[in-house]
């Protein structure tokens, strides 16, 4: 399976275009050009987040080809992130 | 409150004085920088770290959207400023930007007969985004809710002659509303300590 250990993009992730470079950077360095159907999103240590940053990365995950993607480790603060994203991915 | 009369003086008339509490932004690196730190002071201040985390959040989500819908359309200063004043049992937080206002942004995407306080309740009601087609919109409403479950006392918004307001409590109200000589955003929250 694909983990990604969000912690290493920042503490405090909340701005969109931060995001889309995460995830522009998580497609080329993680997976090589070739993403996995399915990736599992580690947040374990990320002190902030908001659904700007969350939403941007998975969509950019997500628009080459990502087509299932899992939470772990998750806090009160990501998982209020998470639940708005849903509604854009 | 030393720091919400600077953002006000900043919202009104483009300036402001240099002072503890006040945060200036001319790009949101300069916020996004911050935002451990202020979770930590808010957190010295007696919040529990769950919400200290979210009312960061809220202001990086409130600081980023000053960028993300003004850019190339600052009136003259770009960027925001952020005012934190501690109170005796609330955070007082305050964002002023100097962009094209929340309804002017919104007005592309929703046409018709809304007028501008319609235009900024939808804002924060509805998942609506001055960039759409781009699939996004949801900062205010994330804003919104976690004010209504994780300690938010009191917002007020104001925006292109229209104002927003959540929570029950009316100083923030007393003091804001009768502001009617200004450019871009203001956003003034007050957020329970405890």
């Amino acid at each position: 399976m694909s983990v990604v250990e969000i912690r290493k993009f920042g503490e405090a992730l909340a701005s969109r275009s931060e995001g889309r470079e995460a995830g522009l950077s998580t497609l080329a360095y993680d997976f090589e050009g070739l993403p996995p159907d399915e990736v599992t999103l580690d947040f374990n240590n990320v002190l902030i987040m908001t659904p700007s940053w969350l939403g941007e990365y998975v969509q950019t995950l997500m628009s080459r080809g990502v087509k299932k993607i899992n939470y772990i480790n998750t806090s009160p603060v990501v998982d209020s992130s998470i639940e708005f994203i849903s509604e854009e991915i | 409150m030393q720091a919400l009369k600077e953002v006000i003086s900043y919202f009104r008339f483009a300036k402001y004085k240099s002072s503890p509490g006040v945060y200036r932004a001319t790009d949101r690196s300069e916020v996004n920088a911050r935002l451990v730190g202020w979770s930590k002071d808010f957190e010295s201040s007696g919040a529990a770290p769950v919400r200290a985390a979210l009312l960061v959040a809220v202001i990086g989500e409130l600081a980023n959207n000053s960028f993300d819908h003004n850019l190339g359309k600052w009136k003259d200063l770009p960027g925001c400023l952020v005012g934190i004043d501690v109170l005796n049992d609330r955070f007082r937080i305050s964002i002023a930007d100097r962009g094209q206002g929340i309804a002017n942004s919104l007005r592309r995407v929703k046409p018709g007969a809304l007028n501008n306080d319609e235009l900024l309740r939808v804002a924060f009601e509805e998942r609506v985004s001055g960039r759409s087609p781009e699939r996004r919109g949801n900062g205010l409403k994330f804003i919104r809710k976690n004010f209504i479950e994780h300690g938010g006392l009191s917002l007020v918004c104001l925006s292109s002659s229209a104002i927003y307001k959540l929570g029950d409590e009316l100083e923030l109200v007393r003091i804001l509303s009768p502001i009617s000589d200004y450019a871009g955003t203001l956003t003034c929250i007050d957020w329970s300590r405890s």
